[in-house]
């Protein structure tokens, strides 16, 4: 398969009065289309912004991103983004936030919404559409925020430490839950964790950042072995022992 | 034995029955001491006032201040003035909180125009708003129109700063989502800031109420010719107390009315 996504000597830097910051500097990796890469490193290293950046919130300023050969500015309403914080609108119901992102894009068409609904029955809420988010758990709203962000179609899926807030059950429902609507709707994903147990059982590719300011360490390739079985199962799998370590010996503290 | 059953009703244990009946006579014994208060305090008034103890011409009492509104009912004028204050009141207090919440969209619109204009604020709302009146009489002439200026005056710009504020304080995962969908700045703010914010727009109602009331006896003290700030007024000049009371009576329950209808707005709009 080609080359879906692609990150050229990606440079970013903050300003402030007193100094300038470089969070990021001269990043490059590419991405096939269809694939799924979780990046990792120590907080601060620069994660986040990396995904923001690709995410169209913050400017490009040095290097360029490409996604499908376009720039990435004129593929603004192709990227769908997941937060750690679910951010659901506390005063609209369930199905009405599903929704939000169709009705912002205006392309809330009946069609559309019936696929927006389609996709909380699949996270395992149809039941609850007529609800307002505080009377869902954690783990429910983290995945009405999936389907919100599924509904509009992206071509690239972001998800920044989506889980990282949720207890152990519920982040391994979940990451189950991505991996096979992964599987299913073959969308180029790229994740960001701190959770290298997590990067193992989700990605093709891990990709480790160093901090201060953010380089690319290492792209970790995930055997076929591993790539196929649910995340639970991975965290039981033989060759999972050896990879945690090689991830470890590479991240910051 | 019968009002035990009452205070117990709904239990579904023994157990959810004693919490019950705590739970509900303390509240009814709440209810009992504020009604005796209310009681002795008037009842009071009243017997101090015929037993001589204090002044009836100064203080009052409670049946001088029923003759005295009954007098203004025989005279036809009782409720004019109550519903000339009422009216400005209430389109003070409104037009205050609506004005403030449009100049807060103007501001956050522009962040630059908010930061020319941030000490202008902090200037207008440490300026006390009644030292206006005169130029308000003076551009706006003597009656209805300035008393509501004075009104709003008092709440726009408070409504302003505490609306902003609120306006910069939503959540920035919200405005994270919406940009990520590719919202413009008109969805974010229709979406996002508005809706967010709707429950500190009450509160401000609910501050504007008790300070709207302050701009409008304040207008009537200066110009009018009708209401209960006029009342008071005249009724010092020609030192009838009783009706300077009865004013005050009937301000207390008004002020309490209004205040008690935006808090029962505000309980519906609580699923948030």
């Amino acid at each position: 398969m080609s080359t879906y996504v692609e990150v050229r000597d990606l440079t970013h830097r903050y300003w402030d009065v007193k100094s300038e910051t470089i969070a990021l500097k001269e990043i490059s990796f590419s991405l096939k289309e269809g694939s799924f890469l979780v990046v990792v490193g120590s907080s601060g290293c620069g994660k986040s912004t990396l995904l923001s950046i690709l995410a169209g919130l913050y400017p490009i300023h040095e290097g360029f991103i490409t996604i499908d050969g376009n720039s990435l500015a004129s593929c603004q309403k192709r990227i769908g983004y997941v937060l750690q914080k679910d951010a659901l609108l506390a005063w609209r119901t369930i199905k009405q936030n599903v929704q939000l992102g169709l009705e912002i894009q205006g392309i809330a068409t009946l069609k559309n919404k019936q696929y927006a609904f389609d996709l909380l029955d699949q996270v395992g809420l149809g039941h609850v559409g007529d609800h307002y988010p505080h009377q869902l758990s954690g783990g429910m709203r983290q995945r009405v925020a999936l389907a919100r962000t599924l509904a509009v179609k992206p071509d690239l899926l972001l998800l920044d430490e989506p889980f990282s807030a949720l207890d152990i059950k519920n982040k391994i429902h979940l990451e189950t839950l991505l991996k096979s609507i992964h599987k299913q709707q073959k969308k180029t994903t790229i994740l960001v964790t701190h959770d290298l147990e997590e990067a193992i059982a989700l990605g093709d590719d891990v990709l480790v950042l160093s901090g201060h300011p953010g380089t690319v360490r290492k792209i970790m390739k995930i055997p076929d072995s591993i790539k196929n079985i649910p995340p639970l199962e991975v965290r039981g799998h033989t060759l999972f022992r050896s990879l945690f370590e090689e991830l470890w010996r590479e991240v910051d503290l | 034995m019968k009002q035990m059953i009452t205070l117990e009703k709904g239990a579904q244990s023994t157990h959810h029955a004693r919490f019950l009946r705590k739970y509900r006579l303390q509240n009814l014994s709440v209810w009992i001491a504020r009604l005796t208060l209310l009681f002795l305090l008037i009842g009071g008034w009243e017997w101090a006032s015929q037993k001589g103890y204090i002044d009836p011409f100064l203080f009052s009492s409670p049946t001088l201040i029923l003759k005295e509104a009954q007098h203004l009912i025989q005279e036809g004028v009782f409720f004019t003035h109550i519903l000339q204050t009422f009216l400005e009141t209430t389109v003070g207090f409104l037009g205050g909180t609506l004005l403030g919440i449009i100049l807060a969209t103007i501001i956050w619109a522009s962040p630059f125009l908010s930061k020319v204009l941030d000490p202008y604020l902090v200037v207008l709302n440490s300026l006390p708003k009644v030292a206006l009146g005169p130029i308000f009489i003076v551009t706006l002439g003597a009656g209805f129109v300035s008393i509501i200026a004075m009104a709003i005056a008092i709440t726009i710009i408070i409504t302003t700063l505490v609306i902003y504020n609120s306006f910069q304080t939503v959540d920035p995962n919200y405005l994270r989502l919406v940009r990520s969908f590719g919202a413009n700045r008109f969805q974010l703010y229709r979406l996002i800031i508005f809706p967010a914010c709707i429950p500190n727009m009450i509160a401000a109602l609910k501050v504007n109420v008790g300070l709207a009331w302050v701009g409008v006896i304040v207008g009537e003290f200066l110009v009018s010719k009708a209401g209960l700030g006029y009342l008071i007024i005249y009724g010092f000049q020609v030192f009838n107390l009783h009706l300077v009371m009865m004013s005050l009576a009937i301000i207390a329950i008004l002020a309490t009315l209004m205040y008690q209808a935006i808090a029962f707005i505000e309980h519906r709009f609580k699923h948030i």
